[in-house]
């Protein structure tokens, strides 16, 4: 079975067997607070089953940084400690896999908020070997007006989707995504502010 | 516990990821990646280039870590994280890892202090090295590009208390800031003790903040470098205006010293006020020769006794970290929960998180 995690916006992990079907699922609405979340997360869907997690799936983004990281991090790490490989995921494959099996017909385009009034877009066209959505670009991070013109598909990342796409794609012999987080966005040179320890 | 916990500390507070194994006050592994090297573009810790950084490190040094120590994760006995304070994206990274580390391995987790794991450096030893004493209480101040703290230490598992603290910049920021105004690049201690050479630190006499006697009573044991640095601006703005080289020696040796005089008297004075005769170096200033140098002299004639953890424990790194869980663990607190997040200004009297 697969661990799979996301935090490219609220926080989610879930379990799924090699097929992709759920068995555990769990989602913190938070949109903040990650790293508070991803504990008590793992340690809900992971609950007696780590010994037979044989990958760990996890999104890439794009999202807020962050919150992103947190879960990559935490997948990493888990997959590290059960010594299973990693299976990256594009965050949006697992919206628009969702927004498929849902109803929603190709072509189509996934958004999603990326502060500072824009919005992450990753269209998507056909479905690839796997079944699963693939997309016809890069993911892009703009103004709303620059989305392109096809229904727009907003949702939050399922966890079980997530694990679902890698399940998927992996039985499908297709090979993982790139590792790297999608930031689509070059870090601000703010230098840190000096630290107080107290208040 | 029949024998000393095995603990991997993980620490991401600042611009170094290190992940340390100790066995209770034995250091079996501390492996330190640092994105200095990316920050030198800019002159100073960029807080978003260190969370990237930390995330792309994390996995890698774990690896390295456990392959130094010649332990495998079921060996271990718990797993320890920097919870505060420190940069607050850079912080995820690290809790991040150690919450999964910590429910996949099914150990328990401590979230801790970063500025008590500095003053726990000090009683790290090597395998085969001798075990170092600190004896307690003693008076800690710890130097570094992200704080400049006077703590009294009663006991290092449940009593620290701040005696007081910088209220703006860091003096290993200082350093970096004065780097940059002099033209030199990051980061700035080592350059500027370079410039420093051959120069009188007495030719410009720069500003002591907070050791006037009016400040005493507010801000005794507190720190401020922001008006040094505008100084040294100051005085490269007239020799610029006047036509005139700047003296570099001169205004390196005379910051240096500024900065060393500051952190010292007030160390000191807290070593005086508090009766304790003892004062810990820690942080990465102390890398400085020149501050080691005067806190040595003129602790020896105000009968102070300095100790000063090995460097490589006095930089940001996971073996304090650990170490620290170690000590906790050997107290019997029990361990934090799985919730908790990161608080990037955590007091320092907090030295575990629930
Ligand atoms: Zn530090």
């Amino acid at each position: 079975m697969i661990l799979a995690v996301d935090s490219s916006g609220t926080t989610g992990a879930a379990l799924v067997d090699d097929r992709g079907a759920v068995l555990v699922a769990r989602r913190s609405d938070d949109p903040r607070g990650h790293a508070e979340a991803i504990g008590p997360l793992l340690d809900h869907v992971l609950a007696g089953s780590a010994a037979a997690v044989t990958a760990v799936a996890y999104g890439v983004g794009p999202g807020p940084f962050t919150g992103l990281r947190v879960g990559m991090a935490a997948a990493r790490t888990a997959a590290l400690v059960l010594g299973v490989p990693e299976l990256p995921v594009l965050s949006h494959d697992a919206i628009a896999l969702a927004a498929h099996e849902g109803g929603a017909e190709l072509p189509f385009v996934v958004v999603a908020d990326a502060k500072r009034r824009e919005v992450y877009a990753t269209v998507y066209r056909e479905l690839d070997a796997a079944g699963v959505p693939t997309r016809a670009g890069e993911p892009t991070v703009g103004a709303v007006g620059a989305v392109p013109d096809l229904p727009a598909v907003r949702a939050a990342v399922d966890p079980g989707a997530l694990g679902r796409v890698a399940a998927l794609r992996r039985a499908a012999g297709l090979a993982p995504e790139s590792p790297t987080a999608r930031y689509l966005r070059s870090p601000d040179v703010t230098l840190a502010a000096p630290k107080r320890v107290t208040g | 516990m029949s024998r000393e916990p095995l603990v991997l500390g993980i620490e991401t507070s600042c611009d170094e990821t290190g992940i340390g194994i100790v066995r209770g006050r034995e250091v079996l592994a501390n492996v330190i990646a640092s994105s200095m090297e990316e920050q030198a573009r800019y002159g100073g810790v960029v807080p978003e280039i260190a969370a990237r950084a930390h995330l792309e490190a994390l996995t890698p040094a774990l690896r390295q870590a456990l392959a130094v120590a010649g332990v495998g994760i079921a060996d271990l006995d718990a797993v320890a994280v920097t919870a505060g304070p420190g940069l607050a994206g850079a912080l995820m990274v690290g809790v991040g890892a150690a919450k999964a580390l910590a429910v996949a391995a099914g150990l328990p987790l401590y979230g801790v202090n970063h500025l008590v794991g500095h003053v726990t450096a000090d009683l790290l030893h090597a395998t085969g090295a001798e075990a170092r004493a600190t004896e307690l209480p003693v008076v800690a101040l710890l130097v570094s590009g992200g704080h400049t703290s006077l703590l009294l230490v009663r006991d290092l598992t449940d009593d620290v208390e701040l005696l007081g603290e910088t209220l703006d910049d860091a003096a290993g920021e200082a350093f970096d800031k004065t780097a940059r105004l002099l033209g030199l690049a990051y980061p700035g201690g080592p350059r500027i003790d370079a410039a420093a050479i051959g120069g009188d630190p007495a030719a410009i006499r720069f500003p002591r903040a907070l050791t006037a006697a009016k400040d005493r009573a507010a801000h005794r044991f507190d720190f401020s470098f922001s008006g040094l640095k505008t100084a040294v601006a100051r005085t490269v703005e007239r020799a610029d205006a006047a036509g005139e080289a700047v003296p570099l020696a001169d205004v390196a040796a005379g910051f240096r010293e500024a900065v060393v005089d500051v952190l010292v008297t007030k160390a000191l004075d807290a070593c005086a006020e508090t009766g304790v005769p003892r004062l810990l170096l820690g942080g990465g200033v102390v890398a400085n020769r020149r501050l080691r140098d005067v806190a040595i002299e003129r602790a020896a004639a105000a009968g102070v006794t300095v100790r000063i953890p090995p460097l490589e424990l006095c930089t940001d790194n996971g073996a304090m970290i650990a170490g620290l869980a170690a000590m906790r663990i050997v107290a019997g607190h029990a361990p934090s929960g799985l919730t908790f997040g990161v608080d990037s200004t955590l007091p320092v009297d907090v030295v575990q998180v629930p």
